[in-house]
């Protein structure tokens, strides 16, 4: 039974809503877009598969940049008479883009927080600020075949290449919008990037390599100082399962770019990197929305297992899974399920760390 | 896919495109990213179609996909999406979306004003409940949450909404 108000906005929804006439369903296009998902898919069986029988190559193989498109990126700073915060524009694959940083305040937004128009979509959150440590922070947005990544620049960094894996080299020169050095680049959405680096004058700065994830915008996560070596490229399974009728998984990808986790389920893939640099303690990391919801951890060398208490009873136990030096534990939790609480154990089954709720909305 | 298959499933594109792209309006508030929004569910739908028809209920798939793909399109942590009123570039200014009359479009632009003032999972309460039909259980279903969170949810979102000024001032036709 509908309240009054409740029953006004169902109206008002409906007339509003019932005005958006769309465009003819494409069903050319998702037809044929669909085949390439399949196709990816069968790509990626098989090379687990391989991964199977190679053994030792399971690493390098799960985290295969994708193939070298056809692809040629430009980028290019506002000329003059250019609109007030435009950061860059540019073509890549011959569809055009830019990036424009918002007015502040202009969408309402909080103190500390910046609006960006990133390839016509509009995302807003809090800055972070660049550091001797990140000379870039750089955020990562995907629309259409595209995807681009743009972010506030340190002051001492003159200007910043970037490597695609098609060869292609990039120079980014910053500009400043409403006071703020930025710079932006965009590139068709599977083009992995290699690395990034940043200069002051003809000194190189830092170097990172991102974590070009299979779904989602490359994340550019640790920066390295000239000659420090970066972590040895690692990847495991750390958990997987069936919750909801959806069958999940969580993958762990250590390499130069740090600790980055990838959970798949259902139809959705949620990448989060680690901004901070191993090893890491013993805590929940976090759940990216379901359903099914995977929750991930990291764990102490000495943890061997973690023992979840579900609201409602029952307790699930799951294994610390080490992955290049550094342990993870991951587990899934069904529509409307939730943890009330965790507790990780050493081999002599003594208490090393514990934590409260875990999955709640 | 056979060639019976690859019909089915583009009549089935036919029949739901509308409303698909009308759900990630209400999710989105930006009619050329729900197109884009709705065609990229669509395109994973086809790539499991024979997983979709086996579901039973292609249609709640197909919203379920159209859910997971708006919570994907920012990945990077600390990275939101506002819901503005104030559309940034023109909404197809003199072509198909437009409305026609010019009442409707004040309601459409207040409704969202007031739309965006509500955080991601509560904007997609309001949709999936009262714009979809949806009942308390296939949303929580939907969502990934208890239908508690739904009920509180969809209270706060209807208290926020109440308390706005755009709907109830501008809105009325």
């Amino acid at each position: 039974m509908s309240s009054p108000h409740e029953q006004d906005l169902i109206e008002r929804l409906d007339r509003a809503f019932g005005t958006i006439s769309p465009r003819p369903a494409p069903a050319g296009i998702a037809v044929r877009q669909g085949r390439r998902i399949r196709a990816r898919r069968r790509i990626s069986a098989a090379a687990g598969l391989a991964v199977v029988a190679a053994g030792a190559c399971v690493p390098y193989l799960l985290h295969r940049p994708a193939a070298p498109a056809a692809t040629v990126v430009t980028d290019l700073p506002p000329g003059p008479g250019a609109a007030a915060g435009l950061i860059a524009s540019g073509t890549a694959g011959g569809h055009r883009w830019r990036v424009v940083a918002e007015r502040p305040g202009r969408y309402g937004e909080g103190l500390g927080d910046r609006c960006f128009m990133a390839l016509g979509v509009l995302g807003c959150g809090p800055v972070t600020h660049p550091s001797r440590s990140a000379p870039v922070q750089f955020t990562g947005a995907m629309a259409g075949g595209m995807a681009a990544q743009y972010g506030p620049v340190a002051a001492d960094v003159s200007y910043l290449t970037v490597q695609l894996a098609t060869g292609q080299l990039l120079t980014l020169h910053p500009v400043t919008a409403f006071g703020t050095r930025y710079v932006a680049f965009a590139a068709a959405r599977h083009t992995a990037i290699s690395r990034v680096t940043a200069y002051s004058g003809s000194q190189e700065l830092a170097t990172a390599v991102p974590f070009n994830a299979s779904a989602g915008p490359a994340v550019v996560n640790l920066w390295l100082r000239p000659g420090q070596p970066g972590l040895p490229r690692a990847s495991r399974l750390v958990a997987a399962g069936t919750s909801s009728g959806e069958t999940w998984s969580l993958t762990a990808y250590l390499g130069p770019w740090g600790a980055c986790l990838v959970a798949r389920g259902g139809d959705t893939t949620a990448s989060d990197c680690i901004g901070t640099r191993l090893p890491l303690g013993t805590s929940v990391l976090g759940w990216p929305e379901g359903p099914p919801r995977v929750v991930s951890g990291s764990a102490a060398a000495a943890v061997t297992h973690v023992v979840v208490t579900l609201a409602g009873g029952g307790t699930i136990r799951v294994p610390a899974v080490p992955v290049g030096g550094q342990k993870f534990f991951g587990f899934g939790l069904a529509a409307g399920q939730r943890a009330t609480g965790w507790r990780a154990y050493d081999p002599a089954r003594r208490l090393v760390a514990s934590g409260g709720a875990v999955g709640g909305s | 896919m056979t060639e019976h298959a690859d019909e089915e499933f583009r009549e089935f594109m036919s029949g739901r495109w509308p409303g698909t792209v009308r759900l990630a309006y209400g999710l989105t508030g930006d009619l050329g990213h729900a197109e884009d929004l709705a065609q990229t569910a669509f395109a994973k739908a086809y790539a499991s179609w024979a997983r979709v028809r086996r579901s039973g209920d292609p249609d709640a798939y197909l919203r379920q996909i159209v859910l997971n793909e708006n919570r994907n399109r920012f990945r990077k942590r600390r990275v939101t999406e506002w819901l503005t009123g104030r559309l940034p570039e023109p909404d197809h200014p003199d072509g198909p979306g437009r409305p026609d009359s010019g009442a409707v479009h004040d309601d459409r632009l207040a409704l969202l004003a007031a739309l965006r003032t509500l955080g991601p999972r509560q904007r997609a309460v309001v949709v999936l409940r009262y714009w979809a039909g949806l009942t308390e259980t296939e949303a929580a279903a939907a969502l990934g949450c208890s239908v508690g969170t739904v009920k509180s949810q969809a209270a706060r979102a209807l208290a926020t909404l109440r308390k706005s000024t755009e709907l109830v001032e501008e809105g009325r036709p």
